[in-house]
């Protein structure tokens, strides 16, 4: 038995399930009338653009993009649903002429993507890389925008309790 | 490269969870009702099998039998997930952990982070099932559960990153390959190792901290409509996590599989098992404290003591 | 204010440390469960169970002599009583003593009452069946004839 094309059919059995899974999860999360299925369809891009990461090489980048944004971020956004009055049973609201914008953008988006990819060299598949660069990069060369970012957040959270502070107070 | 013995390991791999799994769920609900029992003068259970032992098997026999309800209202995709996201990552979670030097079922360069990573995801089933059975009771566990994620997690990471800075890995099998060449963490961190306690009693929803289930305040919490088999996937999954904690605590702060005497697995048990004993403690020692002082609890001790714990041991690691 | 924050944790923790002394200490000794039936626990002294008639020790009847004041002190009606007069004998003795079980509140006011200490609590704890019938009109003269029988039929 050919173990090596075994192993390359799963490999792209699970890769083709995981683009499926996250095409799926952006309609849902994009199209849903209710607003907690497009949370889960949220989640679900989310967590399967963290296993794209994983099958590309990148182990770290798909832990920190489960521990960021499915653990930190989906769950504050879930926070704010579970603390909102209705969770959307009436159904949101078709945008209308607005709707025009957002096709151009994610065009525009793509396109430059792929015209950034044109030149670079295929491979066949990938291998893992060395992530501790990542580290070095973060504390070196981009230590400034690192903190400005930082500070950004500290500010956010400053701001959202002196907001809070205010309308306690009122 | 791919060959039979790989594939026979990871089959073997797949094999061991699963029955690690299974058995420790069947031997912890049995242990915790005979600890419950007898810190409250009770004997817990006796008559199934050898002084109870098969309580459990028995329980859950009954549980598979049930029927399974779906409430008219719920959300059915979303209520049939809940208990799947669940229970699916601390069998993920167990994959990383050694039982030895030999006996892990797949080492990885990250398997702490993978670790905390997919913690997380059980907050996301808890909130899943309270948000798809469209009861009250289910919904305010969910949100307590998300409150209390927020109150634990940070002061949980920080009393971890002073480990990875001692062991400089993170690596769960270098972490326990560090601990050979100088001593257990626990020494080095006693502050750590006590909120590192706190924070995965939080973690795993135990009483003190069991708000997302208070069965006293909101009927179940978060599985009040839940039956037979899907309530059994979440006492499984709560029970799985609980290992995988009680597992990594004993590898950051107790030297892992190290030990004289017994082979390593032996000295692994030993400490998971103490741990998860200690939970049992706390469960039926304490009483539930209140939401509020929980999440003051978290932002105004935790988090400032954990965060000087991690200052003081980066700033005497870089002075020597 | 640092102090008293410091002080708050440590009070804090020895509180708790010994909560979690006292529950260990329990986890070690024997627990009071009484493995019912396989073991019984001792009755206390003062027990009441249903309400039986007391026999003579000479003779092995009852002691009662149907004078009716049981009845007469029974707050929830539950006693009857009828007697005749044996051939011979000075005093009446019951022909019948019924006793409605599931009425029965136990409050002994029968036994206080009674002149010739006739009645007594029994010691039988262990009643339960399928219906109420037989407890509604239990023949407390049966267990007269059999006085250490004990069970009710």
């Amino acid at each position: 038995m050919n173990f090596e094309r075994f192993a390359l059919d799963i490999y792209a059995l699970s890769f083709t399930a995981l683009l499926v899974q996250m095409v799926v999860g952006a309609i849902l999360a994009v199209r849903s009338q209710n607003l907690v299925h497009c949370f889960i369809g949220l989640v679900m891009t989310l967590i399967s653009v963290a296993g794209l990461y994983y099958f590309l090489g990148s182990p770290l980048l798909a832990v920190m993009q489960v521990m960021i944004y499915v653990g930190a971020v989906c769950v504050a956004i879930a926070f704010g649903l579970s603390l909102t009055h209705k969770t959307g049973e009436e159904g949101l609201q078709a945008p209308g002429l607005r709707g025009i914008v957002p096709p151009f953008i994610t065009l525009a988006m793509l396109g430059s993507v792929l015209l950034g990819l044109s030149n670079r060299k295929w491979v066949g598949y990938p291998q893992k890389i060395d992530e501790s660069p990542i580290g070095q990069m973060l504390l070196g060369e981009y230590l400034l925008p690192f903190e400005v970012i930082s500070i950004l957040l500290t500010v956010a959270v400053i701001g959202a309790i002196s907001i809070a502070l205010i309308r306690r107070r009122n | 490269m791919i060959t039979e013995i790989s594939i026979m390991r990871t089959l073997l791999s797949i094999l061991g969870i699963t029955l690690v799994v299974g058995v420790n769920a069947i031997f912890v609900v049995w242990f915790e009702r005979k600890v419950a029992g007898h810190m409250q003068y009770r004997l817990g259970p006796t008559e199934v099998g050898p002084a109870g032992l098969l309580q459990t098997v028995a329980d859950g026999l009954k549980l598979v039998s049930k029927q399974i309800i779906f409430p008219q209202s719920a959300d059915k995709p979303i209520f049939i997930l809940a208990p799947i996201i669940c229970l699916v990552p601390v069998f993920i979670a167990l994959l990383p952990v050694p039982f030895s030097a030999t006996w892990q079922a797949h080492e990885l360069d990250m398997g702490l982070l993978l670790v905390i990573a997919l913690g997380l995801l059980n907050t996301l089933g808890i909130l899943l099932a309270g948000w798809g059975c469209d009861n009250k009771y289910a919904l305010l566990g969910a949100s307590r559960a998300v409150a209390q994620i927020l109150a634990y997690k940070i002061p949980l990471l920080l009393c971890i990153l002073p480990i990875i800075l001692l062991a400089g890995t993170f690596s769960l099998r270098e972490i326990v390959l560090v601990q050979e060449q100088s001593t257990w963490f626990a020494l080095y961190q006693p502050v750590g190792f006590l909120i590192y306690l706190i924070a995965i009693t939080l973690e795993t929803n135990r009483s003190p901290f069991d708000f997302a289930e208070a069965e006293s305040e909101l009927v179940a919490g978060f599985h009040t409509e839940y039956s037979g088999m899907m309530f059994s996937l979440f006492f499984l999954a709560e029970y799985t996590y609980m290992l995988v904690a009680s597992a990594i605590a004993s590898i950051l702060f107790l030297g892992g599989w190290l030990g004289p005497f017994f082979p390593g697995p032996v000295w692994m048990l030993i400490k998971i098992y103490f741990f998860l004993f200690l939970m049992m403690w706390f469960r039926w020692t304490f009483p539930r404290v209140r939401v509020d002082q929980m999440l003051s609890f978290g932002w105004k001790i935790l988090l400032p003591i954990s965060l000087l714990n991690f200052l003081i041991t980066a700033g005497v690691m870089a002075a020597l | 204010m640092m102090t008293s924050y410091a002080q708050d944790i440590i009070t804090g923790l020895s509180s708790l440390l010994t909560g979690m002394k006292v529950t260990i200490k329990t986890m070690f000794t024997k627990g009071h469960t009484v493995q019912w039936p396989r073991q019984t626990a001792q009755l206390p002294l003062n027990f009441r169970g249903h309400i039986r008639l007391v026999a003579n020790d000479s003779t092995g009847f009852a002691k009662c002599i149907a004078c009716g004041s049981c009845v007469r002190a029974c707050p929830s009606n539950c006693i009857e009583v009828k007697g005749e007069k044996p051939e011979g004998a000075k005093k009446k003795s019951p022909t019948l003593f019924r006793l409605d079980f599931t009425k029965c509140s136990l409050c002994g006011l029968c036994v206080e009452s009674c002149p010739v200490a006739a009645i007594t609590f029994s010691r039988d704890y262990a009643l339960a069946g399928l219906t109420s019938e037989p407890f509604a009109a239990m023949n407390l003269l049966d267990e007269v004839a059999s006085p250490f029988a004990g069970e009710e039929q």
